[in-house]
């Protein structure tokens, strides 16, 4: 879901495109990156132009464009070769910017004596203040005039006419508002310096002065902290002793056994241990929910179709869009989405709708709504296929087992999802080898092993824990587990690491180290619903640091899957699960939806859509 | 009195007239006579697509869009259908689902699964995975495989594909039964 980008760069090419929505064509120029081609936009336009006005009438009828001759659009060729020549003499004709002469600068016009750098004295400071003022006025001067002159040739090179060029429009902009902006500050300091000047620039420095030693002289004064108390507040806040009006110690001891007093009795027998609502196996479809989804109002529109040709159709431009898109904006940035990934899917919405053709039933914006629900849902499909289930299989059948990483900052249920997971992959048959490979959490070897002790009173045998303790190297501890589960033939591994931020460069060294000595078939990033905007800096990060420390000449294995945890603290604001997959393209494989080992579920992407677009 | 009459009448036969219409374009807008051409990518659905059409083969990239011809003749020429050809990208299959199979799925007659002989042992999972999610989202609509790129040397035959085929569906079927349960709209 890239739409709001108009080039992509690969292996050394480089690819700009531009979209046409009416007609439904992609354009494409592919150059070789070194080159540079600096008329690439504008040839872009030209032959879009060009290619519309000739062949408008043979796009919009379907039949009549599949069954075109073979050589129809022959004659193309030359228009393109035409106007390839034209964009290249564009490019060359602009002249680069003129410097200036050593005699037009303000350097050559000062004389030597300003140059001279006075020590603290009154006369020359005030001359040296009046050439500062003539140089701003004259910086001001020709800023002004350079301006004009400047962004035509900025602007040139790209593309001058089109309205439908709004990518690289937005590219040429920001040099001559830089300017104008320059500008802009240089007059507001010209005028608040001619305005001092005028009521005596003297007093002015000379006041200024004064009055920062008048309040050195004043002494220190003691800081008043605002929510604490004073010495005098001391008196009330103390309850040591028994006040007329409360109750004594022992009377509330009292009162707050006679409340617990009721819990007494409904805990008898054993406690309800997690076994019984554990051992019925997850035989869910998880296809049920998906057919409500379909917007139904459409059924009705089923007769209707055919009237809709008979109606004039209306293009949809620039401003059609944007108030809706701008709604859709802030209404995604409320459901915890990234705001950064809101704005760049709003771009790409708003470059597919713009210039398309709708009926002028349809409103505009239920059609920029139905827009971002197809490049929510497309972003939350997954593009390869997941069922781990059957690549677990599938190295069963190989002979070796199927390795699965966990990764994530600190603190967002990498070992409790570890366990739900193992806990799926008993239920299914597999048994299971975890590799304790926090080494550094308190505790973290501990937690494994009740897990493990848990999960083996549910299935008998099915789970083993590889441990060394706390302080060993994790990448080789892994080695050695999978080691292990091959000979032991265990069907998969899955290794735990400790949490770690995305900006702790050692640590996540650490990690990359022990993902290309191990060489998982499964990179999951573990990561909670509840985290915004953080969401795309860890994800950004450590797809990073995987990537620059991965041996060099071979391919990086980076993050292939996301764990999303803690599902069930955010009723609605599922933005999150945007974010994440935004980034890295990798699909949502596991949802984790509470703390016991049946809280575990697959991502349903129109419910997900559903509900943020609600 | 005479004039009321035929007003009356007129009136009549009018909402008569309308309601005629309404069914029979109801009628239209559901008649069933859509071919669907689907498959993974790279299977050479669009050159199908024109071959069909115009009887000549055309240079084809990845589609991106579908490709709808209103008014294919069906060879005795009987009849009229529409050709669709839906680009088989991973990233374009929800609209597959949900706007071919889902929302116009009573207007699919037939469905035509196009399959690359010639890389289906590599890709055999990902060919069934997707033929399975077709078959379960067409309701008794008559599907036909075909296996298409005969001509190179590696080409599987089309028995050798069929049992793949249905092998693969063996195991779908088992993981996907034990797959986990989807979240619900929260």
């Amino acid at each position: 879901e890239r739409g709001n980008t108009s080039v992509f760069k690969h292996d050394g090419l480089t690819l700009k495109f531009k979209l046409d929505n009416e007609f439904e064509l992609i354009f494409l120029v592919v150059y070789q990156d070194v080159i540079q081609l600096s008329y690439a936009d504008k040839l872009l336009s030209d032959i879009q132009l060009e290619f519309r006005d000739r062949y408008k009438n043979v796009l919009t009828d379907n039949v009549s464009l599949l069954s075109v001759k073979k050589n129809y659009f022959k004659a193309f060729d030359d228009v393109y070769v035409k106007c390839l020549k034209n964009a290249q003499h564009a490019s060359i004709v602009a002249p680069p910017t003129k410097m200036r002469q050593f005699d037009e600068s303000d350097k050559s016009k000062k004389t030597v004596e300003t140059l001279i750098v006075q020590r603290a004295g009154g006369p020359s400071k005030q001359q040296q203040e009046k050439e500062k003022q003539e140089k701003e006025k004259e910086k001001a001067a020709s800023a002004k005039s350079q301006i004009p002159v400047k962004s035509p040739t900025t602007t040139a090179n790209k593309v001058p006419s089109s309205p439908k060029s709004s990518p690289t429009s937005e590219n040429g902009s920001p040099t001559a508002d830089g300017m104008d902006e320059i500008a802009k500050n240089r007059e507001a300091l010209f005028r608040k310096m001619k305005t001092g000047g005028a009521e005596g620039k003297k007093e002015k420095p000379k006041p200024a002065a004064v009055a920062e030693k008048g309040g050195a002289k004043k002494g220190k004064q003691n800081r008043v902290w605002g929510l604490s108390g004073t010495n005098a507040d001391a008196v009330a806040l103390d309850h040591s002793a028994p006040r007329e009006n409360g109750a004594t110690e022992q009377e509330v001891d009292e009162r707050f056994v006679e409340d617990q007093r009721q819990y007494v009795g409904q805990l008898k027998g054993e406690l309800q241990g997690l076994d019984e609502d554990q051992s019925e196996p997850e035989g869910d479809d998880e296809s049920e929910d998906e057919n409500d989804s379909a917007p139904k109002a459409q059924s009705g529109g089923g007769w209707f179709s055919a009237f809709k040709s008979l109606v004039s159709n209306k293009k949809l431009s620039m401003e059609d869009i944007e108030p809706a898109l701008d709604k859709m904006r802030e209404h995604l940035i409320g459901k915890n989405v990234a705001s950064e990934i809101a704005e760049k899917l709003c771009d790409s919405v708003k470059s597919k709708l713009e210039g398309k053709v709708i009926g002028t039933f349809s409103r505009v914006a239920s059609t920029v709504k139905e827009s971002l629900r197809e490049a929510l849902v497309q972003l939350l499909s997954p593009k390869r296929r997941v069922d781990i289930l059957r690549d677990v299989l599938e190295a069963k059948n190989q002979q070796r087992p199927y390795v699965i990483v966990f990764c994530g900052v600190n603190g967002v249920g990498k070992s409790t999802n570890l366990a739900k997971i193992t806990f799926w992959l008993n239920e299914n048959g597999h048994r299971v080898l975890i590799a304790a490979g926090d080494t550094f959490r308190a505790g973290a070897v501990e937690q494994l092993r009740t897990h493990t002790k848990h999960l083996n009173a549910l299935h008998p045998n099915s789970v083993q824990l590889y441990e060394q303790g706390y302080g060993k190297d994790p990448a080789g501890l892994a080695a050695q587990a999978v080691a292990i589960a091959a000979e032991r033939q265990i069907d998969v591994v899955l290794v735990d690491t400790a949490g770690r931020m995305q900006d702790n460069e050692p640590l996540m060294r650490a990690l990359s180290k022990l993902i290309v000595v191990n060489e998982p078939d499964l990179i999951l990033f573990v990561g909670e619903a509840l985290v915004g905007n953080e969401a795309v800096d860890q994800l950004v990060k450590f797809n990073q640091a995987l990537a620059d420390n991965a041996t060099p000449g071979s391919k990086a294995r980076l993050i292939d899957g996301i764990v999303l945890t803690k599902f069930d603290t955010i009723d609605d604001k599922v933005g999150a699960a945007i974010s994440m997959t935004y980034i890295t393209g990798q699909p949502i494989v596991f949802v984790g939806t509470g703390q016991t080992y049946k809280d575990l579920k697959n991502l349903n992407a129109n419910a997900v859509v559903n509900s943020l677009l609600k | 009195m005479e004039d009321q009459m035929v007003i009356s009448l007129v009136v009549a036969s009018i909402v008569i007239f309308l309601t005629l219409l309404a069914f029979w374009l109801k009628k239209k807008a559901t008649e069933s006579n859509t071919i669907l051409l689907v498959g993974l990518t790279d299977s050479g659905k669009t050159l199908i697509f024109s071959k069909l059409i115009n009887g000549r083969a055309v240079a084809t990239y990845t589609s991106m869009k579908e490709n709808e011809y209103p008014s294919y003749e069906v060879a005795n020429g009987s009849r009229k259908v529409k050709l669709v050809d839906v680009p088989g990208a991973d990233r374009l299959r929800q609209r597959l689902q949900s706007h071919w199979l889902g929302k116009e799925g009573a207007t699919v007659k037939g469905i035509v699964c196009v399959v690359d002989s010639a890389t289906f042992s590599k890709r055999a999972k990902d060919v069934a995975e997707f033929l399975y999610d077709v078959l379960y989202e067409s309701k008794r609509v008559p599907l036909l495989v075909a296996c298409n790129k005969q001509d190179q040397s590696i080409a599987k035959s089309a028995e050798a594909i069929k049992t793949t085929l249905e092998k693969e569906f063996g195991l779908i079927n088992k993981t996907r039964s034990s797959a986990l349960a989807s979240t619900d709209g929260d």
